[in-house]
């Protein structure tokens, strides 16, 4: 995540403090499911590997570029927020698309695998995929909201001055990038 | 007055959960709860073997598993404090709250069923079993309601320094929920740990709503102590 220029480098935490209580709680979460992914793959190493033949790497990559984009929209968009320049409103609009496209491509993806016959009891591979793609996407949908709202501020006069609302909300942005990178790893390439 | 019938109301509901909790564990003894794939025959025996343990669970639970009431209360005067006009969000985390409590009544007495006459064919008592055990894990249909409406006023509402509702309350409410979210996953697998026994659906929201409510009563209590500080000077 591009850091923007002229950001306070000394003890600074983005967005509000009291924020990071739902980032670190979410991390927690995440992280428990990263070591229990690997724990039920130790178990049957063979069930993962043809679970993982049976996705589709293209769409799982297309969707983190995706995420990549917008995270890199929502970083410009600060910075354009914080040095009082125009244009952060349509870039967080375009942030916005990213998300929903996203949320195209990932019920997609669930369309083709339920009429391939395959869903969330056909393995413990697909549960897990099933289950935590859908949380993330849930978190997907939910950012998309803090988006629109991070738009609204940005387009009033006097943006600069919210920087605390801006930041938190483009902290959570880039969490639900950050899981959807270590997902789409685990999940599609390892798996 | 009014703070000391408050501060009552939360010991209230802390007793009564520690009520809930010890009882649940040692007297109806299905905390976790048993894998959902026990044949009807070893539920069957479950229920003949501790029968009277179960339905004296069953019985002091008659008594206690309400207890997210008095909470509710407080939590919502507290709310409709901060509010302007007509406190709908107070209403609102009220009208959850109370629901909610009806999931935690309904499985001791199923459970207490299903003890009541465990000579009945086994398959009946399997499926009182599921009942109380599926209510447990996966009844979100009201916490998020009561969560919203307290994560909308840490976030959206002026607060003063007598609020019991920090913003960071807020955002671990907001989190709160989404982890309760989980629990109804328990409809589709019966292994693994998305399964009524699972960590994802029992530990995770078993832990967390514990810890919820515990930092929900500090705060609350803490503010109550300033509140009445502020009303002496």
């Amino acid at each position: 995540m591009p850091q923007a220029e002229g950001l306070p480098t000394k003890g600074h935490v983005p967005g509000e403090p009291g924020v990071w209580v739902l980032i670190l709680g979410d991390l927690m979460v995440f992280s428990t499911f990263f070591v229990m992914f690997a724990y039920y793959r130790g178990l049957d190493p063979a069930t993962f590997a043809a679970g993982r033949q049976l996705l589709d790497v293209r769409l799982g990559l297309v969707n983190t570029l995706v995420l990549l984009t917008s995270s890199l929209l929502v970083a410009m968009a600060v910075h354009r927020v914080r040095a009082e320049r125009p244009g952060a409103p349509a870039l967080l609009l375009g942030a916005m698309g990213c998300g929903l496209l996203f949320g195209a491509i990932k019920a997609l993806e669930y369309s083709a695998k339920i009429q391939a016959g395959i869903g969330f009891g056909s393995s413990t591979f697909f549960m897990l995929y099933f289950a935590f793609t859908a949380i993330h996407l849930l978190h997907v949908l939910l950012g998309v909201g803090v988006l629109a709202f991070m738009r609204g501020v940005a387009a009033r006069p006097g943006a600069a001055q919210r920087m605390v609302a801006i930041e938190s909300g483009a902290t959570f942005w880039h969490l639900v990038d950050l899981l959807w990178i270590v997902l789409f790893a685990l999940i599609y390439l390892v798996g | 007055m009014t703070i000391r019938a408050q501060r009552i109301m939360i010991w209230w509901t802390l007793a009564f959960m520690l009520i809930f909790g010890l009882s649940y564990y040692f007297l109806i003894g299905l905390l976790p709860l048993p894998p959902a794939t026990w044949t009807p025959e070893q539920v069957a025996a479950f229920y003949t073997e501790n029968a009277t343990r179960v339905r004296l669970g069953a019985m002091i639970l008659s008594w206690a598993s309400a207890f997210p009431v008095p909470i509710a209360v407080v939590i919502a005067v507290q709310m409709a404090r901060l509010e302007k006009g007509v406190p709908i969000l107070a209403i609102l985390q009220l009208c959850g709250g109370l629901m909610m409590s009806i999931f935690l009544v309904l499985p001791p007495i199923f459970w207490g069923i299903a003890a009541f006459n465990p000579s009945r064919p086994p398959e009946i008592t399997t499926a009182i079993h599921e009942i109380a055990n599926l209510i447990l894990v996966t009844t979100d249909q009201y916490f998020i309601f009561q969560n919203v409406a307290i994560a909308w006023l840490c976030l959206g509402r002026v607060q003063d320094a007598k609020s019991p509702f920090p913003r960071w309350i807020g955002y671990l409410t907001i989190w709160a929920a989404l982890m309760f979210e989980l629990g109804a996953i328990a409809f589709l697998p019966k292994t693994g740990p998305f399964a009524w026994n699972g960590l994802f659906v029992f530990w995770f929201p078993f832990v967390i709503f514990g810890t919820w409510i515990s930092v929900m009563s500090w705060s609350l209590l803490a503010a109550l102590t300033r509140q009445e500080a502020d009303a002496a000077s």
